[in-house]
């Protein structure tokens, strides 16, 4: 039992380790805080998005895998609403960024001006998308 | 025999003077340290407008002024080809001294934005992978693997083991403890930062020289 026990523990703790890996990795890789820093002018704060990283993560795993009330009330809910949306906003045009869907896109239908506008339409049409997955098709 | 001067420029100079001198962008290297001085104070460029400014340059416009000062040295040079110079005005603290407080404290603002996009973020990327892999499921099987009974849905050292080993592997990946780093290498999100501001300077220089706005040799 206690030697059992002690080979789950293992295997959490090295499961642990390799997913935060991967996926804080990718996170860093996609450029999303580099990007928004450095347009922010506040390139030099590295370690508090990295400490910011790693208290989002240990605490967002730990509330999901242990699914515990956490009283913090209807403001907390937006905040947590309205800056990974901010995140999810960024790594779906970072995902796209990084398959070089527009500058593909671009040369084939040889558009010379007007990328703003299609950057316009892509943040409408996931605005309109949200909205409809989560008020129409409930 | 002609006297060599090595010149070396980095890729993007940030300048708060109207007047750009050589010695303010360049390190420059001569065996004659009076040549070496003269050439040093060279203008480069002269800023007109007073707002922020990116001015893409070639070395061999520099090559050129050299010359101009003295035909008879020989450039070397030991840096880039293309480089950017920025002029950025709010860098003169004399000017702004009584707005100072002010900027600082918006500095502090947009970090914190940053760290709450990175906080939520990264909470929101784990519980979507967490949920998207079935981690949940997958433990349940190992639990049945390994202790041979059924979990029924309780936590065990399982889960907890993995929200400890969770941070731990993160720390591991950003080298770092807060401030207290684990080895001197610099954390990956520092790394990314250089390399986007070189693809920005990349492109700066690209966009400049195919608008022909580049400050070059006439």
């Amino acid at each position: 039992m206690f030697l059992k026990n002690i080979f789950l523990l293992l295997i959490g703790l090295t499961a642990g380790g390799m997913v935060a890996a991967g996926t804080f990795a990718f996170i860093v890789m996609i450029g999303i805080i580099t990007r928004l820093s450095s347009r922010l002018h506040v390139a030099q704060y590295t370690s508090l998005y990295e400490n910011a990283i790693v208290l989002g993560g240990t605490i967002g795993n730990v509330w999901e895998i242990y699914d515990f009330f956490l009283p913090l009330g209807n403001i907390f809910v937006m905040l947590f609403g309205l800056f990974s949306g901010i995140f999810v906003g960024c790594l779906a045009m970072a995902l796209a960024e990084v398959l070089k869907v527009f500058p593909i896109l671009v040369r084939r239908v040889n558009l010379v001006e007007g990328l703003q506008y299609i950057i316009a339409a892509v943040a409408a049409g996931k605005f309109a998308g949200a909205i409809l997955q989560f008020l129409v098709f409930k | 025999m002609s006297i060599e001067v090595y010149i070396k420029i980095d890729k993007h100079i940030i300048t708060n003077k109207k007047n750009v001198l050589l010695s303010d962008i360049a390190g420059i290297h001569c065996v004659k340290k009076d040549i070496a001085k003269a050439i040093g104070k060279i203008q480069v460029l002269c800023i007109k407008s007073d707002e922020n400014g990116i001015y893409a340059m070639t070395f061999i416009k520099i090559v050129e002024l050299i010359h101009r000062y003295n035909q008879e040295l020989t450039v070397i040079n030991e840096g880039v080809s293309d480089f950017i110079i920025e002029y950025k005005p709010s860098q003169d603290v004399s000017v702004t001294r009584g707005a100072k407080p002010k900027k600082i404290k918006l500095e502090y603002v947009k970090a914190a934005f940053v760290a709450a996009v990175s906080f939520f973020g990264a909470a929101f990327t784990i519980m979507t992978f967490n949920i998207d892999v079935s981690v949940a499921d997958i433990f349940d099987d190992i639990y049945k693997c390994v202790m041979g009974v059924d979990k029924n849905g309780e936590t065990t050292i399982l889960e907890l083991a993995y929200c400890v080993g969770l941070p731990i592997g993160i720390t591991v990946f950003f080298n770092h403890f807060s401030r207290k780093k684990l080895t001197t290498d610099p954390t990956p999100i520092h790394v990314e930062m250089r390399n986007y501001e070189n693809e920005i300077d990349d492109a700066l220089i690209e966009d400049a020289s195919r608008e022909g706005k580049t400050i070059d040799v006439s």
